[in-house]
Formats: C-alpha cells, structure tokens, sequence
C-alpha cells in the first residue's frame, strides 16, 4: 500500500539470544512493501552479541528516549538504538533486562506510536504484502470494531529461502516436520476458518498477529504470568469488550502469509507443545468467569467450552482412557470386538479430517505443488495418528504435570537452526 | 469373480448380523469414512494432476499470447491490418470464448499494458475491444454472481472501457458493498475527480480502506484540480466528511481552512480528531484561539492532537497556555507542552513547578539540546 494515508504499524519482534539469524531476520522484517511501518526489535535480556551485531548491520546509535511506561516492564539496559543510515531509518531496537516474552512485547507497545502493531517472533519469515494483508480487516469492516486479526502460520523447514525471501516451498524430509506441516493445515485452514466464521478465535499465534495498539494498551498489554500470553490477550481483549457490549471482531487471514521454523526434534517439540499446554491451562483458569456464562454470548457459550474440552480437557480424558485400558489388559477384561471397532472409527475419523485438510490446501493455494507432495501428504495423515499424536500427548500430560507439580517452570528452551540456515542448505 | 466376493464377504456379513447394535452402528461408521477417505485419496490425485495440467497449460499459452500480442504490437505501423495481424486477432477471438483462455489472454495483455505507455498501451486496450473480450467483460455485469460482476468491472477499469459507464454508474447501488467499491474505483479511475461525484448522494459507509483506494486511484491522475468539496466537509454521510478531509489533507488545500474551522465542533469525535490533524498538517493559525476557548471541552485524544498542532505553530502569545499543560496527567500532552515550552520560554520552563507527575519529562527535555 503506498498510500501516505495508509495507518501506521509497527511490526514488535522480541528476540532472546537469537545472535545467529538476528541480521538476517531484522533485514527480511525491513523489506516489507507497506508504507508507513517501523520495526521495533527488542533485545529481552540476551546473553550474547546480538546487539552487538545489530550495531554493527545496521549502523545503530544510542538515542535519548524517554519511554511513556503505560505497561508496567523490566527497565532498559543499554538503551534505545535508531540507526545512522536513512536506509534503515524504520529500524528501531530496544535493549532491554530479561523479563520474557510477554515483558519484551509490552515494552514495544510503550515504544510504538504507531495506530497498529503487529506482534511477531523475530525468525519468522513475512511475505511482502503481509502487513497490508493483516491491516485491511481493520480499515474495510465498519460495523463491528476490529481489534485484532490472525494470520496464518506455514512452517518453511526445507522451503528454499534467499535475502529473507521465500523462493520456493518443500515438504520437509523429517516425518515429525511433515506430521507438524498437516496438523497446521488442519488446525489454520479448518479449525481457525470455522471459528472466525463464527467469531470465535480464541487465540491468535504469537507468532504473527495485529492489534489495534490503543486497545491492546487499554486492556493493559501482555500478561506476563503465564506462558500463554498470545492467547491471553485475545481471550482479555473479548472478555472486556464483551462486557462493555462493544461490538468486536478478531478478524482471521487464511492467506499463508507468515513462514516459520517448526522444532525438527522431539525434545523441543515436546518442550513447545508442554509450553501450549500449560498456557491453555492458565489462560482458562484466570478467566473461568466467562464459561457457560450467557453474558458473553459465543464467547462463553461456544469458544470457551470448545477450549476447555476439546484443547484442555482432551488429553486428559484420553491418558485416563489409557490407563483404563491398560489396566482392562492386565485383568484380562477387555472386549476386544468393542475395543477394535471404536479404534478403528476413531482412526479413520483422523484421517478423514486430515485429508480434508489437505484437500482444501490443494483447492486453495496449492504449496505443497512439487511431485509426490501429494502422497506423501496422505500418507503422513495415516501415520500421524501413531507417531505425532503420542507425543503431543505425552507433551501434554507433561504439561499438566508440570502445571500443578513444577510452577517454576516458564517457557523452556527453544532452539532454533534458522530460516538463515535452511537457505544455505538449499544453496 | 462375483461369486469369489461373495463367498469372502458372507462370514463378515454372518458375523456383522450377530453384532449388537451399536458395533453394527461404528462398523458402518468406519465403512462409510473409509469410502469417503478411498473417494477422497482419489479425488485428492486427480486434483493434483488437473491442476498440473493446468498450471503448464497456461504456461504454454501465456507465452504463446504474449509473443502473439507482441508481434501484433510492434509491428510496423504502416502495416497495421497485414494478413498475419487479422489472423492473430481471429485467433485471440477465438480463444477468447474459452474462459479458460480468456483469462490467460487477459492476463498477458495486463501484464503488456503495465510494461507499455502512450500508444502501445492504447493499442492494448484497442485490442481488448476488437477482440471480443470487453462484450464478456460487459456480459458478465449482469445477473452473475457478485465476484463475477466485480471482477467484471475490474477488467473494464484495467482496460480503460469508458462507454460502459452507464452501466457501471448503475452498479453503485448493488446490494453487495465490494461491487459497489470496484464500481466507485472505475469511475475514479476514467474521470478522476468527476468520478467522485457519487459522493454527493451516498448514505451507505465508504470505509478507510475504500477511501484510501479511491485516494489511490486519484493518485495515479497527474495534473487535475480538485474540485470544490466544501458540500462534502458538509455532508451529513461521516464517512464523506472522512474523505473530504483526507482530500483536503492531500491536496494542501488551504482554501477549506473556514470549513474546516467549522468543523472542530463536529459531532463525532473521530472527525474531529481528523480534522485538528488536517489543520496541524496546513498549520491553519486562525484556529489557534478555537482550540484554546474550547480545549477544556475537548477529550483527551484530541487534546493530544491539539498539543501537537501548537508543536507546529506556537508562538510567544501562546506560552501561558502551554505552561498549563505541562503537569497535565497525560504523558504525550506533559511531554509535547514541556518542549513546547522550553522552546518558547527558556526561563519558564526552568520555573516550573516539579512534581512527581512530571519529573521524568521535566528531566529529560532539560536535558536534550
């Protein structure tokens, strides 16, 4: 949009110890084609020299500023930096102590003046009209005020990158990035779809999401409590609303427009998915107010208990089921011919939703385009039920236990390779 | 082979029939979703393979027009109807009853006119009518569905198809909004100025996003003047006022400075805060002393907006007001009033009283040079 009139936003990334790809990623961030936006990367604290390494890509220099600390964070540490060279004169990186993510994105919305902020993880990859794409809900709809909208997250493990460009998708070669590649697909282009049909989205992934930034400031930023804080706000932001009877949308992008790196081992899927768990589980106990309670229409009639039996609760129910079983095995006591069929209507019922998924990938932008994609696709929704699925169980129980029995636990390590390094093994 | 089946299925029939009801209900259950998986699997390669065939289709045919559409366009000029031209022409006629080719011949014939200019791009759009592409184009303005008939008006605005402006002008009461924008955007687009005479009698929202389009639009037309918009900074329709003013903005036009004026007093707030943000942008003096009467009666946004607007144009009659605002509870207006100050007033600004409010802002704008 090059439109001087355009609303202004800035695009918040928080970045914790991402030295490796920060260059890289900070450039891909600045190559967007919308107008009027800045870039405010914010240092939470890191332990090594990406700052120093921004500093040096970017020609940057300690500015006086003095920050209107509408949300309460952790204090600067170096400073404020803007850079010398008007190229990259929309770069703006805050040095601040360690406080999380949630603490990094509440220093940026003190930081933003701009009308719109778009929160996103610092590795991920933007395609050029994604700001644009993500804006328009809130300048086109008129009858209900827009307060954020959501948008699609693909996962790029071996998609061919160059210059913080994607150049070309690919199916990635581990089946536990495949399995993650369908469970995306189904959970973005099904489940997100229906709900925002419904106006329901409960939540909005951290990795790339709009806020109206006057709301999001009002309601009071991030909650840094609980490491569920993308959906947090969301669910914060509908309840406040609700109870003010505004009229509001959380508008939904099904165009994939946002690219990211998907864990390619067990142990950081396991830690990602644990983290989602315990997040669920704080997000719908501080506002167990709102379920069952007509006074938030949808809001509490529909979304809040579709995420309390089927997000919270499933894992649950099928671990007791587990136990029961097993325990019906050693008695010697189970029904086989009940047992076998209620597996295998549950099984395909699985597939039946993941082709489905895939079937509306193909009828609508039709990535996964290169030979054999297709089949693999299909065979990955036959396999997943009995190589994903256990684990993101097991992440989840896990994550209950950790929930009632481990409350030291924040959000664990997450490590990266980098899109930076996909593009060099495409090279 | 028949009878092989069914001797196969006969024990699973026989067994099926002595199950309890429910396992009978989830057997065929799971029958019919292993059908549907078996149908989907299927369907799933087809569709794939359709859209490969397509995909490489359209490429072969996108470069086939192109190098048509290129021969026919850079020939010689003289030579404008040679045989070879009237068989390309034949050609595209032809093609151009497929929608499927259609849309690649539209396609490539876009893609030429945005790399063109002056009579090239005017022989594109020739072309266009000649070939029959506009009478679909026409055709589908009426009694399709609304992305149809959107897409429709699109193509004529690409193509720069004045004479269906009748047509077009009646689209702007169609019951579905995205027709009725395309619609305001092709009359933009052939008249620029004149298009927006729609406006005069619209009752129904022209959201920002709209707004910005038309002002897109606009944007492409060098060397027009604006018209007078005074009846649309005075219409009753917000969203008019809306565009009014982001008119105003962009065209500096300064001769709308009483309207404006008028309008500080308008109902609606967001207005309001659009119009001291037009008037900080043509830094209109005489509504200095509106703004100070009435800044008591103003919230608390558009008083920010107001401290922005003295941030441009403050003066030393202005330091007493200023120096009010300067342990104001809002941060922005603290802030900008203490800069304002210390610019104006060096030795008031050292008076100020310092409280806790305002010892942060007062600290760091003594500090700056």
């Amino acid at each position: 949009m090059a439109s001087e009139m355009a609303p202004s936003i800035s695009i918040i990334a928080p970045a914790y110890n991402e030295s490796l790809n920060i260059v890289e990623n900070v450039r891909s961030l600045l190559s967007n084609h919308y107008t009027n936006y800045d870039v405010i990367i914010v240092n939470d604290g890191s332990t090594d020299d990406s700052l120093e390494r921004l500093i040096k890509a970017y020609d940057l220099k300690k500015i006086n500023y003095l920050i209107n600390q509408k949300i309460d964070t952790q204090p600067l540490r170096k400073g404020v930096y803007k850079s010398n060279n008007p190229a990259f004169e929309k770069l703006i990186v805050v040095d601040k102590l360690n406080g999380g993510k949630a603490d990094a994105l509440n220093m940026g919305l003190n930081i933003s003046n701009s009308k719109f902020v778009a929160c996103i993880d610092v590795d991920c990859l933007l395609l050029e009209d994604a700001l644009q794409r993500m804006v328009k809900p809130f300048l086109e709809i008129t009858d209900k005020k827009v307060v954020a909208t959501g948008g699609v997250i693909r996962i790029a493990n071996n998609s061919i990158i160059k210059d913080g460009k994607l150049l070309d998708v690919n199916l990635p070669k581990k089946w536990i990035e495949r399995a993650q590649i369908l469970e995306y697909l189904r959970s973005f282009l099904l489940g997100r779809m229906a709900w925002s049909r419904l106006n329901g989205i409960l939540v909005i992934s951290g990795a790339f999401g709009m806020f109206d930034r006057k709301i999001a400031v009002e309601v009071g930023g991030y909650d840094t409590n609980t490491v569920g804080e993308d959906m947090e706000l969301i669910v914060r932001m509908r309840r406040i609303l609700e109870e003010q009877k505004v009229k509001y949308k959380v508008a939904y992008i099904p165009d994939p427009l946002c690219w990211t790196e998907a864990p390619d081992n067990l142990k950081i899927l396991i830690s990602q998915r644990n983290r989602w768990t315990r997040g669920t589980i704080e997000v719908l106990k501080k506002h167990r107010k709102i379920a069952f309670n007509s006074n938030y229409r949808n809001l509490g009639l529909l979304s809040y208990p579709y995420w309390l039996f089927f997000e919270r609760l499933a894992p649950v129910v099928e671990t007791i089921g587990i136990i029961y079983f097993g325990i019906l095995l050693v008695l010697r006591e189970v029904k086989w011919e009940y047992a076998l069929a209620f597996f295998v209507l549950a099984y395909f019922f699985s597939i039946i939703i993941s082709l489905g998924a895939i079937f509306s990938e193909e009828l609508t932008y039709h990535q996964y385009n290169k030979k054999y994609s297709g089949l693999k696709l299909v065979a990955t929704s036959f396999l997943e039920p009995f190589l994903l699925h256990p684990i993101i169980l097991y992440a989840a129980v896990r994550g209950n236990l950790d929930y009632f029995f481990n409350k030291k636990k924040k959000w664990g390590k997450m490590t990266r390779k980098g899109l930076g390094t996909i593009q060099t093994k495409a090279d | 082979m028949c009878l092989f089946i069914l001797e196969f299925l006969n024990p699973i029939i026989r067994h099926y029939q002595h199950l309890p009801k429910i396992l009978q209900v989830v057997w065929v259950t799971t029958l019919f979703l292993i059908i549907i998986s078996i149908i989907f699997i299927f369907y799933l390669q087809y569709l794939r393979y359709r859209l490969k065939v397509e995909d490489n289709l359209k490429e072969r045919l996108s470069s086939v027009y192109e190098r048509n559409l290129l021969q026919y366009l850079f020939d010689d000029e003289e030579k404008k109807s040679t045989k070879q031209q009237k068989n390309i022409i034949k050609k595209l006629k032809k093609d151009a009853q497929d929608p499927f080719k259609r849309e690649i011949i539209v396609k490539s014939l876009l893609k030429l006119k945005q790399e063109v200019s002056g009579s090239t791009a005017d022989a594109i759009e020739k072309l266009y009518v000649k070939t029959n592409l506009k009478e679909v184009a026409e055709q589908n303005l009426k009694n399709n569905p609304w992305y149809a008939v959107a897409k429709a008006i699109k193509e004529l605005k690409l193509f720069k198809i004045k004479e269906v402006t009748p047509k077009i002008k009646l689209l702007l009461s169609h019951s579905v909004k995205e027709v009725q924008n395309e619609a305001q955007l092709f009359l933009v687009n052939i008249f620029g100025f004149e298009g927006l005479d729609f406006l005069n009698n619209l009752t129904t929202n022209l959201s920002d996003w709209n707004q910005i389009e038309l002002l897109e639009e606009l944007h492409e037309i060098k060397n027009q003047q604006l018209p007078n918009i005074t009846k649309w900074l005075q219409s009753k329709n917000d969203d008019v006022v809306s565009f009014a003013l982001k008119l105003t903005k962009k065209y500096n036009s300064y001769e709308y400075a009483d309207e404006l004026i008028n309008l500080i007093s308008h109902q609606s707030q967001p207005i309001r805060v659009a119009v001291i943000q037009v008037i900080t942008h043509l830094q209109i003096f005489e509504s200095k002393a509106v703004f100070k009467s009435k800044y008591d009666y103003f919230s608390e946004i558009e008083q920010v907006e107001i401290m922005k607007y003295f941030n441009e144009v403050a003066d030393d009659s202005d330091v007493d007001f200023i120096y009010k605002n300067c342990n104001h509870t809002n941060f922005d207006i603290q802030f900008m009033a203490s800069k304002i100050l210390k610019h104006l007033n060096q030795s008031k600004f050292e008076k100020l009283s310092i409280t806790n409010g305002n010892v942060k802002v007062y600290n760091y704008i003594k500090s700056k040079n």
